[in-house]
Parts: C-alpha cells; sequence; structure tokens
C-alpha cells in the first residue's frame, strides 16, 4: 500500500497522543492510589504504565525515584524515566532533564532539552532558555535571543522573565531601548511581588522614566521592597526617612 | 487360476500424485493469504480514511491556530527568532493541512510506457484463466491474472518481469511431456508458490507494523474495553484546540492594545 509519508507522520502523531492518553487503566490506579497515599502501590501502577510507554507515568515515575516515594531512591532509574517521557515530548521531563544535564556539567544538552521544552511553550523552560542565551551557557551568547525567550515567558505571567525583559528595555541590550517598555514589564513583575521589580519601578516613578513622575507611587514601591529585604530599597528608605521623615 | 494382475503404481506416478497434492494445497493457502492481505490493505486503507477524518482534520486545525499565534507574536515584537518561529509554524501548519486533506487528488493519471504495456500483454496471455486446461487450473490463473492487472495499474514492472519468468521457467520444457518433466515441473510451480506465501508473509508484516497498522491495532484492542480511541483522541485534541484558540484570543488583544 502507498502509505503516503506525509500521512505517517500524521498518524504516527494520533499514535503517540492515543499511548499518552489519560484513560489508560494503569495509570488511572496509579493516580487513584497516589491520592490516596498508598504510594507503594501508585508507584507499581506508574511503572507499569510506564513500560507501555505512558508519558506522563514515565515522568511521574521519574519523581518518585527521584525522592524515593513508594520506591527506594535511585538516581539512574529517575534518569532513566526522565529521558524517555522527555524523548516523548513531555515538557516537565524536558525542563527536568535540562537541570539534570545542566548539574552533570553538560551545558550543550542543557541547551537542547531546554530549547525543546520551550518549544513547548513551558514558561520556567523559556526564561531558563533566555538565561542561557544572556549568559552564553551551552550556546553562543545572544540578548536579542535572550530578550525573545524572555518575552514569551513574560507573555505567560512569569515574574522573573518579566523583570529580565524590562532589564533589557532599560538597558536597550538586545532590544530598542525603551523606558516605557521597561516600566511596563517592570510593573508587571512587581505587581507579582518581585522586589528588584519594585525597586526598579519605584526607581523609574522616582526619575520620570517611561512614566510621569509620581513621589507617592515612587515611595509605595520602594517601601514593597525594602518590606522584602532588597537592599538597595531598604538603603533608599533610609536615607528617605533622614531627609522626608 | 488366472495370475491376479495387480496394478502397482510405479514409483513415478505415486511422487506426481504426491506432489499434485502438495501443489493444490499450497495453492490454496496462497489464494487465503492473497485474500487476507487483501482484507487487511482494505480495512487500514478504510480506518485511515475514518482517521484523517475524525483526527486528521483537528490536528490540522490545532497547528493552523498555533501558526497564526507565532505570526501574531511577531506583530507583537518582530524579532529574527519571533520570525523563524513562526516560518517554522506555518510550515508545519501547511504539512499537516496537506497529509489530512490532500489524499483524494491523489489518483494519478495512469499512463503506461510502452516497455510495461507489452510486459502486461506477454504476462496476461499466458495466464489467462480462458486457456485453463483444468479447474484447478483456471482457479489459479484466475488469481494470477488478478495479480498481474493490479502489478500493471501501479506500475509494478518487477512483478510482472517475476510472473512471466516463473511461468517459462515452467513451461520451458512442455513440449515433450515425460513424467520426469511433469515432475520437475510441480515442484517449481510449489517452489513459486511458496516463494510468494513467504513474500505475501513479510507484506502483512510490513502492513501491520506500519504506523497505521500499529494505530488501528491499539484502537482494535481500546474497542474491546469498549472505548473507542478515535473519539477520545478528537476529543483530547478538541481541548487543545480550544486552548490555543485562548491563547491566540490572548495576543490578538495584546496585538490591538498595542495598537498595531
Amino acid at each position: 500500500m502507498a502509505l503516503h509519508s506525509v500521512r505517517s507522520g500524521i498518524v504516527a502523531r494520533g499514535r503517540r497522543d492515543a499511548a499518552n492518553s489519560s484513560s489508560n487503566s494503569d495509570y488511572q490506579k496509579a493516580v487513584a492510589a497516589y491520592n490516596e497515599g498508598r504510594f507503594a502501590e501508585a508507584a507499581a501502577s506508574f511503572s507499569r504504565a510506564a513500560e507501555q510507554g505512558h508519558a506522563e507515568s514515565q515522568y511521574i515515575l521519574s519523581t518518585m525515584y527521584e525522592v524515593g516515594k513508594g520506591v527506594p531512591q535511585d538516581d539512574a532509574l529517575a534518569a532513566r524515566w526522565e529521558r524517555s517521557a522527555a524523548e516523548q515530548g513531555h515538557v516537565y521531563a524536558q525542563a527536568n532533564l535540562s537541570f539534570r544535564c545542566a548539574s552533570a556539567g553538560d551545558l550543550a544538552g542543557a541547551f537542547e532539552w531546554c530549547q525543546r521544552a520551550a518549544d513547548g511553550e513551558l514558561a520556567w523552560a523559556q526564561y531558563n532558555l533566555g538565561l542561557m542565551y544572556q549568559k552564553g551557557e551551552g550556546v553562543a551568547r545572544s540578548d536579542a535571543e535572550a530578550a525573545h525567550w524572555y518575552r514569551l515567558a513574560a507573555a505567560q505571567g512569569f515574574a522573573d522573565a518579566q523583570l529580565r525583559l524590562a532589564d533589557l528595555y532599560y538597558l536597550g541590550q538586545g532590544i530598542q531601548q525603551s523606558y516605557m517598555q521597561a516600566a511596563l514589564w517592570y510593573r508587571r513583575a512587581a505587581e507579582q511581588g518581585n522586589a528588584r521589580a519594585q525597586f526598579q519601578l519605584g526607581h523609574l516613578y522616582d526619575v520620570g522614566r517611561g512614566i510621569e513622575p509620581d513621589y507617592t507611587q515612587y515611595r509605595y514601591w520602594t517601601r514593597m521592597a525594602a518590606e522584602q529585604g532588597h537592599e538597595d530599597a531598604l538603603r533608599e528608605v533610609k536615607r528617605r526617612e533622614y531627609r522626608d521623615p | 487360476m488366472p495370475a491376479e494382475i495387480v496394478l502397482q503404481p510405479n514409483p513415478n506416478a505415486a511422487s506426481l500424485a504426491e506432489k499434485r497434492e502438495r501443489l493444490a494445497t499450497v495453492r490454496s493457502l496462497l489464494a487465503e493469504r492473497e485474500a487476507d492481505i487483501a482484507q487487511i490493505r482494505s480495512q487500514l486503507k478504510a480506518f485511515e480514511g475514518r482517521y484523517l477524518q475524525r483526527v486528521g482534520v483537528l490536528y490540522a486545525e490545532l497547528d493552523e491556530i498555533a501558526a497564526r499565534i507565532t505570526e501574531r507574536e511577531v506583530d507583537l515584537y518582530d524579532s529574527d527568532s519571533a520570525r523563524r518561529r513562526a516560518q517554522a509554524a506555518r510550515e508545519r501548519a501547511r504539512e499537516t493541512h496537506e497529509a489530512a486533506f490532500g489524499g483524494e487528488q491523489e489518483p494519478e493519471e495512469f499512463d503506461p510506457s510502452p516497455s510495461l504495456k507489452s510486459l502486461f500483454r506477454e504476462v496476461a496471455k499466458r495466464i489467462h484463466p480462458d486457456f485453463a486446461s483444468d479447474e484447478a487450473e483456471q482457479k489459479h490463473f484466475t488469481l494470477l491474472m488478478t495479480r498481474a492487472n493490479q502489478a500493471y495499474s501501479r506500475g509494478d514492472a518487477e512483478t510482472l518481469q517475476r510472473m512471466l519468468d516463473d511461468h517459462l521457467e515452467i513451461s520451458g520444457a512442455a513440449a515433450d511431456e515425460g513424467d520426469g518433466l511433469v515432475l520437475l515441473r510441480l515442484v517449481r510451480q510449489i517452489q513459486h508458490a511458496e516463494r510468494d506465501i513467504a513474500a505475501l508473509d513479510g507484506e502483512q508484516q510490513a502492513l501491520l507494523g506500519s504506523e497505521i497498522g500499529q494505530l488501528y491495532t491499539d484502537a482494535e484492542a481500546a474497542s474491546h474495553e469498549d472505548r473507542d480511541l478515535l473519539s477520545e483522541l478528537a476529543a483530547s485534541l478538541r481541548e487543545r484546540i480550544a486552548d490555543a484558540q485562548y491563547r491566540l484570543e490572548f495576543v490578538e488583544r495584546q496585538v490591538i492594545a498595542l495598537g498595531k
């Protein structure tokens, strides 16, 4: 039968998705056992589903081996199941594998798996990929690429990425300099309680860059940062209390 | 006392009868296999059609939305990487669309080369069922004719040539039909049938081992548990499409908010 090669791609995709559906009976048993705190039983059921190629089960099983929950702690097995799930496109497993590579000093591997997880829309991975580009870890340094990945994570509401993106706008690194954009992204991170973003936003209100200067806003955001122990903010608050009690 | 004449079949005749029986057996096995394969092929074809109709089109829809999201992201924040991502997503959407919808206009114009035509004629005139010497041979010729027709319509010169070689090998010495030659012919016919059965076994394994074959096996297994695999796939895809649609609307609102 002349099975079209483009078609066998779309069929393979269906097979993969079907194999990973949540209706896998061993997976369902495992989840039920896990939720009732019967971890050894859960691990056994996850193992059966994992052997059938169920990616979510492989991922959970790897985390159980990692910490020794329901099974004896075993790094080798944790790594094995993590890789199986990662290779099937499980984004959390890809992110964990990236972290495992980085811990073992394999920066190229860390970058590659992080890239896959980032392509899978995982905000944490998009943020980390940005960091790798910014530091040149496992890949050639590029602020423009860093800005791209920070932005994707920032758009998903990832506060650290919003802060980093704001920094790049503030400094005009890898991206057209803009205090307005910097203020916008500092604010989003600040509203999520990020201390450095709060301090930076306060500073922009103080000097009136990218936003209208506003003393009340400046005091509010600097205090918020100081309450979290941000050192520059604490110094600022002390200086202000001396001059403006 | 009249001497009783016991008709002792000569050893050659016994051997001939045995070979004839053996040939009939392998040929009926071959016919069964051909029918099995034809059934599997048409089941897989029908299943593939259902799959593309119920699931493939949803993949196409999902990839289309994903491509639009990345394109809107370029509108939002233009950069080299954003554009590369949008291009890759658009390419993937195009491929999926083609895989899901492109199949129908497949039957190409059938335009056999002159050499294929004459090869087919050479084969056909030798195995035409009308020229069979007995009923068993007629049955076998009908099967061969079907096979030759299929090979011809898919332009498979190799199979046609093999069929012709088979025939020439068997009938080459047919002018003088001594028992020895008949025996030799039978042995070769048995060998040909056994070889064809082995080839069909290989084809069956390839069919069932292909992606669509395995998905079909999975779907059959699921149906024994009263589950409809294609419906489950379609349902989970619809959820993913709804998610993607939500993300697309989110990005579009951002584009509007920024007045781009």
